[in-house]
């Protein structure tokens, strides 16, 4: 098979792996000759689909003896199989590299043969590259669960990043879904890897330590080819940055690929607004301090499509509202919908010396749209303004706004429990329109 | 320190050593003019203009007591200004060196004065059209070197080199900007330029149809279209990139 049919196969396999998070990695302790990792992240191409390209995203292989219900490759399914060597591989992504296509090589695998032996094939394709071709860019692989632990770790020394997927967000799901895998061995590799890490951070001296997966880890979420609820994932994904110290988690939002009884028909549009939803709330947990319970509950377990889980958060919890910028810590201030981490710093530096007014915010970086039903200045609150979440709510969401919502919300009604009656919503809304018509 | 603020316009050949004569003049005078023109935009007025010969020996003077008086981020504000793409540049930088050398604040902080703004936004556009181009840069071999042509907006390719020069630490590179007819060339990591030039004419080919081959499979293998969303790609990649990039 030549070399372009390959990649035609092996890059389309690879492609609904997120993680276009290129190097972030300050200039890095790997020698070598050609090739540098940038620290702002540098996108080299767009996808007609609008997504950045920076990375030589490619499946070793899709040849694959498992048979995940979800998975396009599964041994079950009839497509047309191909196998990359080791060679070849390092070859494009020194083509690629020198061309300035890409910034590194994002490489995944489906498990050929038996996972040790799979492991073997990555590795010896990272050596070429770092070894014979002094390649120092940015490296992303998969590590493969199950696998080896020397060969794990050897993995590690060569790579900038490692990823363990962990596909599906239970157990239940992963027994179901993915019979072939040890839903035990899944989190094993990461352990290794944090450990290690850890390990090595202890003796400063050790040059090795820095070229251990230096970029840190990261894993993939399927959403929506299970049954899990919105909290249970947040819950996982919070689990794993404190547990395992993880970069990144990814949520990918499941496009129907087989034909199969356990499974979202083929029809079923992806739902990329629950997706959506998931990566706002990940940014809740990394950097405005939420834990995964204050966003989601076990009572009402799914997000509100309509309404980023922010601003979902500061109407359930109105009665904690109106938080004073004057006073309140910073903490507190990141609660305030229209307040970000920058913004809020803004603030605790602006009134060290200065009474604030409600005007001041605005060049503060506050989205004062948003804030204003949720902030006071000094005891006073905007004047005229209705305090009561179900109008807020109404406010919040414009009506272009949530028509667009609707549109791309491919979710049926019931999985969308809200704070809010959807119906009497739309009504609401209907009314303004006709009375600005 | 007071500047008189006069009516005249001046002219200078556009170098970057033109205007620091030109500096040294408008201090020694002790005022400003009203207009600054060079050769390429003087034909579009039909203003009286005086000109100034350009000094090498006088520019490199004020250039060090410029370094001796400013702050560091001062001066690069000033010197990265020069390369701004910005209308009446050479007018907004009098300003800004006056209002330097006249507070120990960093320019920055003085975007209230409309030749700072002007600038600075002007900076923004250069530095957000360089970082563009550290990814959307494409090079072949031709022969044992790589080549590159862009067409910049902005004066990009001297805050390109230095990427590209650390990116390839032992190759021989080359990048034509066809907007300033400027030549970059990198050897070992070393960058120098060679100004007012026509694009290089190579002798050996280049045989590069397969990598590009390979490279638009990739794009096309990896493209997902349950989320085709062309307006997306634009917005993030505008046509004016493109003219030079194998990607289309
Ligand atoms: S192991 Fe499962 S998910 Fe991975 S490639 Fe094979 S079938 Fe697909």
């Amino acid at each position: 098979m030549d070399l372009s049919r390959k990649i035609e196969i092996l890059a389309e396999s690879a492609k609904y792996d997120v993680s276009c998070s290129s190097s972030g990695v300050a200039d890095n302790q790997r020698t070598g000759s050609v090739g540098s990792t940038a620290k702002a992240g540098i996108c080299h191409s767009f996808t007609s689909d609008g997504r950045c390209v920076s990375l030589l995203k490619l499946l070793f292989t899709n040849a694959c003896i498992f048979d995940c219900h979800y998975c396009i490759n599964r041994k079950s399914n009839a497509i047309p199989r191909a196998t990359f060597t080791p060679q070849e591989v390092a070859d494009l992504t020194m083509d690629f590299y020198m061309r300035n296509y890409i910034e590194g090589l994002f490489l995944s695998s489906a498990i050929i043969k038996n996972v040790d032996y799979t492991s073997e094939l990555l590795i010896k394709t990272l050596k070429i590259l770092r070894h014979e071709k002094g390649f120092k860019g940015y490296i992303h692989v998969k590590a493969i669960p199950g696998a080896d632990e020397r060969l794990i770790e050897e993995l590690g020394f060569l790579a900038d990043r490692m990823s363990v997927n962990v596909e599906l967000p239970s157990r239940e799901s992963l027994k179901l879904l993915a019979p072939d895998k040890d839903p035990f061995a899944l989190y094993k590799p990461m352990k290794q890897i944090t450990h290690k890490k850890k390990e090595l951070s202890l003796v400063p001296a050790l040059k090795r330590a820095s070229s251990f997966v230096p970029a840190g880890q990261s894993t993939q979420m399927i959403i929506g080819a299970s049954p899990e609820s919105d909290h249970s994932i947040v819950k996982i994904a919070e689990n794993l940055y404190q547990k395992y110290d993880l970069k990144r988690v990814y949520y990918s939002a499941y496009i129907p690929v087989n034909q199969d009884s356990l499974l979202p028909a083929v029809t079923t549009d992806p739902p990329l607004l629950r997706e959506h939803r998931l990566y706002q709330a990940d940014w809740l947990l990394r950097f405005y301090r939420f834990s995964a319970d204050e966003i989601l509950s076990p009572e009402k377990p799914n997000f509100n499509l309509y309404l980023d889980p922010k601003a979902n958060w500061a109407v359930q919890n109105y009665e904690q509202f109106p938080i004073d910028v004057q006073t309140a810590s910073y903490e507190r201030l990141l609660r305030i919908p229209g307040i970000g981490p920058k913004s809020a710093q803004n603030i605790l530096k602006a009134r060290k010396y200065y009474k604030l007014h409600l005007s001041d915010l605005k060049k503060l970086g506050v989205v004062v749209k948003r804030a204003q039903y949720f902030i006071s200045c000094n005891g006073a609150v905007q004047a005229g303004l209705i305090q009561e979440p179900e109008w807020i709510i109404t406010s919040l969401i414009s009506s272009k706004q949530y028509d667009t919502l609707k549109k791309v919300n491919t979710q049926s009604r019931h999985e969308q429990l809200s704070l809010f009656d959807v119906e009497r919503f739309e009504a609401t809304k209907h009314k303004e329109m006709r009375y600005v018509n | 320190m007071s500047i008189e603020e006069t009516n005249e316009v001046w002219e200078y050949d556009g170098s970057y050593y033109g205007f620091l004569t030109i500096v040294y003049h408008a201090f020694k005078k002790n005022c400003f003019p009203e207009m600054i023109l060079t050769p390429e935009n003087s034909v579009e007025t039909l203003f009286i203009s005086e000109w100034f010969e350009t000094d090498e020996e006088l520019a490199k003077k004020i250039y060090q007591r410029l370094e001796q008086r400013l702050k560091k981020e001062n001066l690069l504000f000033i010197i990265d200004g020069f390369y701004c793409s910005l209308k009446e540049k050479e007018r907004c930088l009098l300003d800004a060196i006056q209002i330097a050398l006249s507070t120990k604040d960093s320019l920055t902080n003085h975007l209230g004065h409309p030749s700072i703004l002007a600038l600075q936004k002007s900076l923004k556009a250069l530095f957000s059209e360089v970082h563009l181009f550290t990814g959307f840069v494409r090079f072949e071999y031709v022969g044992a070197f790589l080549y590159s042509q862009i067409a910049p907006k902005h004066f990009s390719l001297p805050y390109l080199c230095p990427h590209f020069a650390q990116r390839y630490p032992n190759e021989t590179l080359m990048i034509y900007d066809e907007t300033h007819r400027l030549l970059g060339i990198i050897e070992q990591a070393q960058i120098r330029f060679i100004e007012n030039t026509d694009p290089p004419v190579f002798h050996a080919q280049s045989c590069e149809q397969e990598v590009q081959d390979n490279w638009r499979t990739f794009l096309r293998a990896v493209t997902i279209e349950e989320r085709k969303n062309e307006q997306v790609q634009l917005s993030h990649l505008p046509k004016r990139f493109r003219g030079n990039m194998v990607d289309f």
